[in-house]
């Protein structure tokens, strides 16, 4: 039905994405905003259309500029990546008018699942577990009789905001009279609205989400991700499969989850996502696109999901109408951004200067940056994902590791330290994780393994005495003397 | 010879001669072997260390073992003519901030002659419709604030300036 596929997005997943066509037989077509003009992905791609702007409105999320491209060049199909107007209905929609294959699902499931509590009613409906909760209530009687259906602890929520106000957790039926009639003032003196629902507050769930893979005839599901390890909503790491999921969950999960999709006549590739308290667990909100974190799956499954997305839109069964392989091993992701974590997780800009990609079994890097790219504020700070695979857990833990060790981005600060920090302590190496983890963790930000910072200062001497003095150091033990090498560093130092 | 340096707002003094290195009461032995320009292996007692260097305004970058360090050195000779030039001449350890990304100044938090703490606001940034709060690095006196309310400015311009807090 098509040969020539638009890719509506940039940076590492817009590569992936062309690699995939490649692989297919597709020909690609990438789109390029003014900073993006010599991306890797505008480089890799078959074709490339100059979308003029640099903001992501004049440039990626131009739906007009999007469709004209396509027109210009002959592309049969249009993948939105993540992000931008991956889940626009509005945008499928479009897609579809112009007669296109939007790389995705129906522009109706888009739509069902993009309006949250829309989704949620859907769901509930479809018998998927929802977090227990109530509608509006303004009586404290029916506050008290919903509390008792949801089960404590409870959230008090205001109905016409956020923010904080008007929120309350009670974990003691003895107080939810009084934090009831105060969230009732504090939700009027906010919005101007008393109204207010309740909801069952889960005490440090894990975020666990289902990869949901549909054709025309069957929809099945991938297993588990985790990604509990969050930053303000931001996914840091993730893994497959997750410590805490047995077999008998995932089938558990994935049951549901499959209902989910099947729910609103789901196509292509989608994940579930859920929050999981011990063994009981609560739809979240359903993505309707690739996402981020696909990787870690096809490392434990082998199944290449993007390619999977090009195959069903071209009408084949997915998995080649096969079962769904049994997962092998464990895979972590670390995910590499231009971001500070020493400084609040502060944007970084800069040109990338030097890069060194780590390589061995097991190791995978999707990556949108080159050397000599400039890194702006303009988009996503991510820079690339880090992912290994290994035989277990423990041993994916040393693999990623070794290979963080061996990343070398520079020019920008990156996140990559951080993840050091987090896969050598205790809680996150012994499996012990919730969406609360960044939170308990906060000395990981800042935490320096003393033995660097002795490399650092003595690197930072030995290069400082060369500079000035062009000096032959004598080594205690050996008596080396080392000079005739060094002079590529007076050179260096005087150009600096 | 004495160096001094400054790494994650700490100020600390290492010696160098001949026969050692001496940094906080340890002795070690020290030898540098480079690669390229940026490439190089140190080693401390004989354990190897693969580092990667960079020269910066203010000192060295040193990235080893998936660890980034920002280290200013300074020797005592050239500590010495700072001192006698009023401070003035300055590349270590005299803590600045400067902006680390081009944006809009859009509130200063401080005033000139003000202490702060390691941690405290000093400006606000703000770039792409976000807001970033520019905090101190270590404690110090401010001295000088170079920007007002809605100035833009670019990346590695100055901000803000402190007093020296070293100890002589």
């Amino acid at each position: 039905m098509f040969d020539t596929v638009l890719i509506a997005n940039r940076g590492e997943i817009a590569l992936r994405v062309i690699r995939a066509c490649r692989e297919e037989g597709l020909r690609s077509v990438a789109v390029y905003s003014s900073p993006d003009q010599e991306a890797p992905h505008v480089l890799a791609a078959d074709q490339a259309v100059a979308l003029g702007g640099a903001t992501p409105a004049e440039s990626y999320l131009s739906e007009r500029l999007l469709l004209k491209a396509a027109a210009d060049t002959g592309a049969g199909a249009i993948h939105p990546g993540y992000g931008f107007l991956a889940e626009s209905a509005k945008f499928a929609r479009s897609v579809e008018d112009a007669n296109l294959t939007f790389i995705g699902p129906p522009s109706t499931a888009i739509e069902e699942m993009g309006d949250k509590p829309r989704a949620r009613a859907r769901m509930v409906t479809a018998g998927v577990p929802v977090v227990p909760g109530s509608g509006e209530l303004s009586s404290i009687a029916s506050a008290r009789e919903a509390a008792e259906e949801i089960g404590f602890p409870i959230m008090i929520k205001a109905a016409a905001g956020g923010g904080g106000k008007g929120m309350h957790v009670v974990r003691n039926p003895a107080d939810l009279t009084a934090a009831f009639e105060r969230a009732q003032r504090e939700a009027e003196g906010a919005f101007g609205d008393s109204r207010i629902y309740l909801e069952r507050f889960l005490l440090r769930p894990r975020h666990i989400e289902i990869q949901i893979l549909a054709d025309e005839n069957r929809t099945l599901h991938l297993g588990e991700r985790e990604c509990s390890i969050q930053r303000r909503h931001q996914k840091l790491i993730e893994e497959a499969p997750s410590p805490c999921v047995d077999q008998v969950l995932r089938e558990r999960l994935g049951a549901v989850a499959v209902r989910a999709a099947e729910a609103v006549g789901y196509l292509g590739a989608g994940t579930v996502e859920f929050l999981l308290e011990g063994s009981d667990f609560f739809f979240l909100e359903m993505n309707t696109r690739i996402q981020v974190e696909h990787p870690v799956t096809e490392m434990i499954t082998g199944v290449d999901l993007v390619r999977e997305q090009l195959r069903i839109a071209l009408g084949y069964p997915a998995l080649d109408g096969l079962d769904a392989p049994s997962p092998r091993g464990h895979a972590l992701e670390c995910r590499i951004s231009a971001e500070d974590p020493q400084k609040d997780f502060l944007p970084s800009v800069g040109r990338v200067e030097s890069l060194e990609i780590p390589m061995g079994p097991g190791i995978r890097w999707d990556g949108g940056i080159r050397v000599g790219f400039e890194v702006g504020l303009h988009y996503d700070p991510l820079l690339g994902k880090l992912i290994v695979h290994a035989e277990n857990r423990a041993r994916a833990i040393e693999r990623m590791q070794v290979a963080l060790e061996e990343l070398w981005v520079d020019g920008l600060e990156t996140t990559q330290a951080y993840h050091l920090s987090v896969l050598s302590e205790e809680d996150f190496r012994a499996g012990t994780l919730s969406i609360e983890y960044v939170q308990e963790h906060p000395e990981l930000l800042r935490s320096v393994p003393p033995d660097l910072r002795k490399v650092a200062i003595a690197t930072a001497v030995l290069c400082e005495n060369h500079l000035d003095h062009e000096a032959s150091l004598r080594v205690i033990n050996n008596k080396k003397v080392v000079n005739r090498q060094l002079s590529p560093w007076v050179q260096a130092g005087r150009e600096w | 010879m004495r160096y001094y340096i400054g790494v994650n707002g700490e100020e600390l003094q290492v010696l160098l001669n001949d026969e050692s290195f001496e940094l906080e009461g340890e002795h070690m032995s020290a030898t540098l072997h480079s690669a390229g320009s940026t490439e190089a292996q140190i080693s401390l007692d004989g354990m190897r260390h693969r580092v990667h260097v960079r020269r910066t305004r203010v000192g060295w970058r040193i990235h080893t073992r998936g660890r980034t360090f920002e280290v200013t050195v300074e020797d005592e000779r050239s500590r010495v003519i700072r001192e006698l030039s009023g401070g003035m001449v300055s590349r270590s350890n005299t803590p600045e901030v400067r902006a680390p990304m081009p944006g809009l100044i859009v509130r200063v938090l401080v005033d000139s002659g003000q202490e702060v703490e390691a941690g405290d606001g000093m400006l606000v940034i703000e770039a792409m419709k976000m807001e970033n709060e520019l905090k101190a690095e270590s404690a110090g006196l401010v001295r000088q604030i170079h920007v007002k309310p809605g100035q833009t400015v670019d990346k590695d311009d100055l901000l803000v300036s402190f007093e020296s807090t070293i100890d002589e």
